[in-house]
């Protein structure tokens, strides 16, 4: 790999943006809609008939990792823009903040998914 | 770029921090004293596109918000139907129904803008012409009403 | 409206709308539909305020706002009204303009507060008034309107904006063709004036002195869509770099103030995944891209 002064872990980080992003603006508002307004109050059976059909598949250990996986891509998503808003708001943070930033988005998918296997 | 008027400019011995710091010039005598401008921390509020690409960026962290939640409710799901049903009776919680309104519109300014923005970086060439903005966009739409589409019915109706 | 006969190829913007064929007699049309200052009718004017920024280095240390009352009528561009100032009240007040009809790129000033031409804003438009015009944001300003263009300069020659060639893609013979497809790639980031409006647009440019900006980054990108240019490899370390595309985070004020159309920010987000490809390509291929 070709090494240059200047050259940044940015177009790694960014396409993760990218990628997350898609996902996110796919997902999310129907996701945010079913699960946090229309399964609460009774829809689609409410706790006991969502249960029913989700259990058995999103239990699978695998299918859980890649739905683990996409959340935690839409996170890195909004973590990229939280970091870049600091930037805006004329903070220039240490490295430590950018790691704790970006290590939200890998830490809140991998402690999720050892406790659901663990579980 | 011609110049008609203007200030006479002396060589500067070109380079950009050259130009940016004065203070540095070579030995030439030079009667620059620029004035650098400062910009305000609050210049996301300046004007209108400022001011919704500020909406934008705090949309996202407002669905990231809403992504710890549902880590959450997936872990629950795992632990089994009593732990199911907290987290569901959880979302009833009026904070966490603030939450869940604020998601809920700041997802849709989230969407719309990331959507609107997408023919920038897709543009399909199609001989001596790009295909129109509109497909892009709408085949955006169409993936979203798909998703939600498929949620539905796995979800067996409301 | 003229017939295709009457119109020559390089009549360019003056054959727009409105134009007499060749030989008709000095008849005068019907006033035109404006497109814009509907609010002025054709026979508008009156006078204006304009509150021009002032900085005389030499005398200041920081700028001030200095008011001309000054005549104006449809017609009256800013920067016509900017010369009846330097030639009746101010004669020391200073600005750049050279061609008056938007293709020098000379005179973008701020124009309450907004990026704008001096020549193809017209006072009307902002009637009554005041009108506050100060130079371009995001600059160090040398002397009155007038902002310092080295920094945009240096920008301009780090991204190598010419056609290069290699060995390996030797110019073939009998010259470098290209089709109407090729040159769609690219025509658009080649309308460029380099007047710098997308400069004073952009936050991140105040943000970050060091980013190389969005007409800059236009360049890069124009040249590396030209099928006669083999030059995206040796481009590619002052785009992908600190200071080069990523202090982007696409606000999109470039492409909103472009006098030309030629969307900047579209061509920093291709870049952007052009240079995730390229990072890609290299992390998988590790020697791709030495030797040149």
């Amino acid at each position: 790999m070709r090494r240059w002064q200047g050259r940044t872990n940015e177009p790694l980080m960014w396409a993760l943006f990218g990628g997350g992003g898609m996902l996110a603006v796919f997902t999310m508002p129907v996701l945010i809609i079913a699960f946090g307004l229309l399964v609460p109050f009774g829809g689609f059976g409410g706790a006991d008939g969502t249960y029913e059909r989700m259990h058995a598949l999103l239990t699978h250990p695998l299918v859980s990792l890649l739905v683990f996986l996409a959340l935690g891509l839409v996170l890195w998503h909004c973590c990229h823009r939280t970091f870049h808003a600091l930037h805006d708001l004329k903070l220039h943070p240490p490295e430590i903040v950018r790691s704790a930033i970006y290590g939200i988005a890998m830490l809140t998918p991998a402690i999720g998914y050892s406790l659901s296997l663990a579980a | 770029m011609s110049t008609s008027t203007g200030a006479r400019q002396e060589p500067t011995g070109a380079g950009r921090t050259g130009a940016r710091s004065p203070g540095r010039m070579p030995a030439a005598e030079t009667h620059r004293r620029p004035y650098r401008p400062t910009t305000k921390r609050t210049w996301f509020l300046a004007n209108r596109e400022y001011r919704a690409y500020a909406l934008r960026e705090v949309s996202s962290v407002v669905v990231g918000f809403f992504v710890f939640n549902l880590v959450v409710g997936l872990v629950c799901l795992h632990r089994g139907l009593e732990s199911w049903q907290w987290w569901v009776s959880l979302q009833t919680n009026p904070l966490n129904l603030t939450l869940t309104v604020l998601a809920v519109v700041m997802s849709l300014v989230h969407a719309t803008t990331w959507f609107q923005a997408t023919p920038k970086i897709i543009r399909i060439q199609r001989g001596t012409r790009y295909v129109a903005d509109f497909w892009v966009v709408a085949q955006h739409y169409l993936l979203l009403a798909v998703f939600a589409a498929v949620v539905y019915f796995w979800l067996g109706g409301l | 409206m003229t017939e295709s006969s009457h119109g020559h190829p390089g009549a360019g913007a003056s054959a727009a709308d409105g134009v007499q064929p060749v030989g008709a007699t000095a008849e005068q049309p019907e006033p035109r539909p404006r497109r814009d200052g509907a609010a002025a009718g054709p026979e508008a004017g009156g006078t204006i305020t304009l509150q021009v920024l002032r900085y005389r280095p030499d005398r200041e240390d920081a700028p001030y706002l200095q008011d001309f009352e000054v005549p104006w009528r449809t017609e009256t561009s800013v920067l016509d009204a900017l010369t009846w100032v330097k030639d009746n009240l101010e004669p020391s007040l200073t600005f750049r303009w050279s061609c008056r009809m938007a293709i020098c790129g000379s005179c973008g000033f701020m124009l309450n507060g907004e990026p704008k031409l001096g020549c193809e804003s017209f006072v009307r438009d902002y009637a009554p008034g005041p009108l506050r015009i100060e130079p371009l944001a995001n600059h160090a300003v040398e002397r009155d309107l007038v902002v310092d263009l080295e920094p945009f300069m240096a920008s301009l020659r780090a991204v190598q904006p010419y056609v290069i060639s290699d060995d390996r893609h030797p110019v073939p013979e009998p010259g470098n063709r290209q089709t109407p497809e090729q040159m769609v790639a690219y025509g658009q980031y080649s309308q460029c004036i380099n007047c710098m409006l997308c400069y004073a647009a952009c936050p991140q440019v105040g943000l970050a002195t060091d980013f190389l900006g969005p007409a800059a980054v236009t360049l890069a990108v124009r040249y590396n869509k030209d099928s006669r240019d083999h030059g995206a490899d040796s481009r590619l370390p002052i785009l992908d770099n600190e200071g080069g595309i990523w202090p982007c985070t696409f606000v999109g004020a470039c492409s909103t103030v472009c006098p030309k159309g030629v969307d900047p920010a579209a061509a920093i987000q291709q870049a952007k995944g052009a240079t995730a490809q390229a990072w890609a390509a290299e992390f998988i291929l590790p020697h791709r891209g030495e030797g040149r």
